[in-house]
């Protein structure tokens, strides 16, 4: 077993989407190391103590290419070598996901989903923020909450007069419907992490009607999530689901294997074994890291990936992990609704279930005929009668179709984000995606399925504004910290109040019209240059510039006040 | 016994205390573990109950809270940073001589964390335990900074 201090820090490794941040904890995990491992990877990776390290030397010669590294890996204590490979490993599985979310049609899917959610929610918190006592403790339950707000209101006419107004307010109903979707979608997503619906939500069956599916000789129950998103889930397990972390965990983790079985060669397959068994056989990970390995080892006549790794069959393992790569790749080529008959196919786990039914068909022998490599045959997939009949899109039409999305978001960031910092953020993600997306036509991809694991050494020089370090703005944090906990944790009122009101406080402007009204009405903080507001009892125009606003400062958001328009 | 009712709940979290104080934590950690299978039984998930303070994320390999201890150790954090603000109400509970009475500390814990009604189960624990230490001591590491 590789050291506890060790396993603690890659327990912290992660990343973060959103915000596209790699959290490698940067010495801590080096500094965590055994002495034996440290000086390995010192030689191992050409380091220089005192040095940092370079992505080009954690990608560098192949060990199994050096008997005398070769003899000092294995010369190692175990718990030593777990620790090296857990060390070269977190960097590939970390790149996995960062290239996974800015190269896939899912990718563009979960970020333009993220923008939407942002552009409804700039719209909702401000009326929300004059309406206190509707904010829930979990903002995913506003519409509950509303509800029962409402009722008690019914027998109590002391309600605060701002209620009632809010109850009127078509407004807020607008604005809430609009954030409604993209809300329970993340959540039905698990926000592409563990976040869980409510159990009443998952429902047994599909549209209503008791179904199951068998993958690999395993029986599954099929569930509907928030009433419209397809998944499955073990018989007899009502506490998870199969969900995007799946996805994305598998790939991550089978490129790290992938890796390094290519550094260290066949004979470094008891490492390997070893290395899995330490790092994800502990009870508190969840299910999502080994779920689809377990199953495609059933493919290979094994009751585990852990128990088909210790066969030492490295021909199986090597198709199995080929499997898992793909499988997943095809998944995350899920396009974002292109129509109104996108509900499956714009689904990647639908995607995920039709490819590895696919899988299991050729490894039983019941689909006859050969394939020259996954892209023939996720071709041939997307050809399909049960593709046809989900409305699945061949990829020569996903692609065009994403890249045109990505420009469309792009021109709308620029009209619709206020904050500058988030404006800039969200410009960023959908340029990379861009370049991304518009460099591939089909499924072939050196870092989508690389051959030895390493996704970075399939990328290109084109690409390389993938791996420039970035560090996002300050308000980008702030918002995407908070806006995890405040959806999907409850939390009291009054951090939410805080929180919305640091990030979407409004502006309150007024302005004394000449007929003898006072016009109100909120702007955003971020508003630049002229605002033209028209008197709705006079209809006498002010155009007013920003810069000769007066300003009252007022609690935490400053007012913006006019004396003489 | 699963409380149904806030006095339930309180009647439940002093007799805890009690226990806690004769035995140290282990018997709030077990009871507290019990409590969080309930409430994601009832279909709740732990993860609604904890901040994490980030964004989403996924990682080499992310482990989630199930043990009663681990749960402490990363919620006794929440509850500090939310409760422990001076003229809080847990800072009013112990001004008033109550600092050591699980009892009162229930509802300040489930209204004051927001908690829905589903996790009363799981504050019934967490109170034994931050009465068993004293609100003061629990919130002292916190507050030091404050003046």
């Amino acid at each position: 077993m590789a050291g506890a201090r060790f396993l603690d820090v890659l327990g912290k490794v992660g990343y973060s989407a959103r915000t596209m941040e790699l959290d490698l904890q940067g010495d801590r995990i080096f500094v965590s190391l055994s002495n034996p491992a440290k000086a390995f990877l010192y030689d191992a990776l050409d380091l220089t103590p005192g040095e940092g390290i370079r992505v080009g030397q954690l990608f560098g010669r192949r060990w199994t290419d050096d008997a005398a590294l070769m003899r000092q890996f294995k010369a190692m204590p175990e718990s030593a070598s777990t620790e090296v490979l857990g060390f070269v490993g977190l960097i590939v599985h970390e790149f996995t996901h960062h290239l996974d979310f800015l190269t896939t049609p899912f990718g563009l899917n979960f970020h333009s989903k993220t923008i939407r959610e942002y552009w409804s929610m700039q719209d909702f918190a401000p009326v929300l923020l004059e309406n206190p006592e509707l904010i829930p403790e979990r903002l995913i339950d506003f519409e509950t909450h509303f509800a029962a707000v409402q009722r008690a209101g019914r027998d109590n006419v002391e309600i605060p007069w701002y209620s009632m107004r809010a109850w009127d307010s078509l407004e807020l109903k607008t604005y809430w419907e609009n954030l409604r979707g993209q809300v329970l979608t993340f959540e039905a997503w698990g926000d592409a992490s563990t976040i869980r619906p409510l159990g009443y939500q998952i429902e047994p069956g599909l549209l209503g009607e008791p179904n199951s599916i068998t993958i690999f000789g395993q029986k599954f129950e099929v569930v509907t999530v928030n009433s419209f998103f397809t998944s499955i889930r073990p018989n007899g397990v009502n506490n998870w689901y199969l969900r995007h972390l799946t996805i994305l965990e598998t790939r991550a983790v089978a490129n790290s294997l992938n890796w390094h079985l290519s550094l260290l060669g066949d004979a470094g397959l008891p490492d390997v074994h070893r290395f899995f068994v330490d790092v994800y056989g502990h009870e508190d990970l969840p299910r999502d890291y080994l779920f689809l390995f377990d199953l495609i080892a059933r493919g290979f006549g094994s009751e585990s990936f852990a128990a088909l790794l210790a066969k030492g069959a490295i021909g199986a393992i090597r198709e199995a992990l080929s499997m898992l790569i793909t499988s997943c790749w095809y998944a995350l080529q899920a396009p974002p609704p292109m129509d109104q008959m996108s509900l499956l196919a714009s689904s990647s786990i639908v995607r995920l279930l039709v490819i590895l039914q696919t899988f299991d068909d050729i490894r039983a022998g019941r689909r006859k005929g050969g394939f020259a490599s996954f892209v023939d045959l996720a071709g041939e997939v997307d050809q399909s009668e049960q593709a046809m009949k989900m409305h699945f899109r061949p990829i020569g039409e996903i692609m065009p179709f994403c890249r045109a999305l990505t420009e469309k978001l792009a021109a709308m960031n620029e009209e619709k984000t206020w904050n500058p910092e988030v404006r800039s953020h969200f410009g960023r993600v959908l340029s990379l995606l861009a370049g991304s997306l518009g460099r591939r036509d089909g499924y072939a991809s050196l870092s989508g399925m690389p051959a030895e694991g390493n996704p970075v050494l399939g990328l290109d020089e084109d690409d390389v504004a993938l791996l420039e370090p970035y560090e996002p703005p300050a308000g980008v944090r702030e918002w995407f910290t908070f806006r995890r906990d405040a959806l999907f944790v409850f939390r009291p009122r009054s951090w939410t109040i805080d929180k919305l009101e640091t990030h979407f406080g409004m502006h309150e402007l007024t302005i004394p019209c000449t007929c003898g009204l006072i016009i109100s009405g909120r702007i955003s903080r971020f508003k630049e240059g002229m605002i033209s507001v028209k008197c709705p009892q006079c209809e006498r125009i002010h155009n007013v510039d920003i810069d000769d606003i007066f300003k009252i400062n007022v609690g935490k958001t400053p007012k913006r006040q006019i004396g003489n328009s | 016994m699963e409380p149904r009712t806030v006095s339930d709940a309180a009647v439940l979290a002093d007799a805890l205390a009690e226990k806690v104080r004769r035995e140290g934590e282990e018997p709030a950690f077990a009871t507290l573990e019990s409590a969080l299978h309930a409430f994601d039984a009832q279909g709740y998930s732990i993860e609604s109950l904890l901040p994490s303070g980030a964004d989403a994320r996924l990682g080499a390999a992310l482990a989630v809270v199930k043990s009663g201890k681990s749960f402490w150790s990363a919620y006794s954090e929440v509850i500090r940073e939310t409760l422990c603000k001076k003229d809080s109400e847990l800072q009013k509970l112990s001004k008033a001589g109550l600092s050591g009475s699980a009892g009162a500390l229930v509802p300040i814990l489930l209204t004051g964390l927001g908690l829905p009604v589903a996790a009363i189960s799981v504050v019934v624990p967490i109170a034994a335990i931050i009465a068993a230490l004293g609100v003061d001591a629990f919130c002292r590491w916190s507050t030091q900074g404050e003046t």
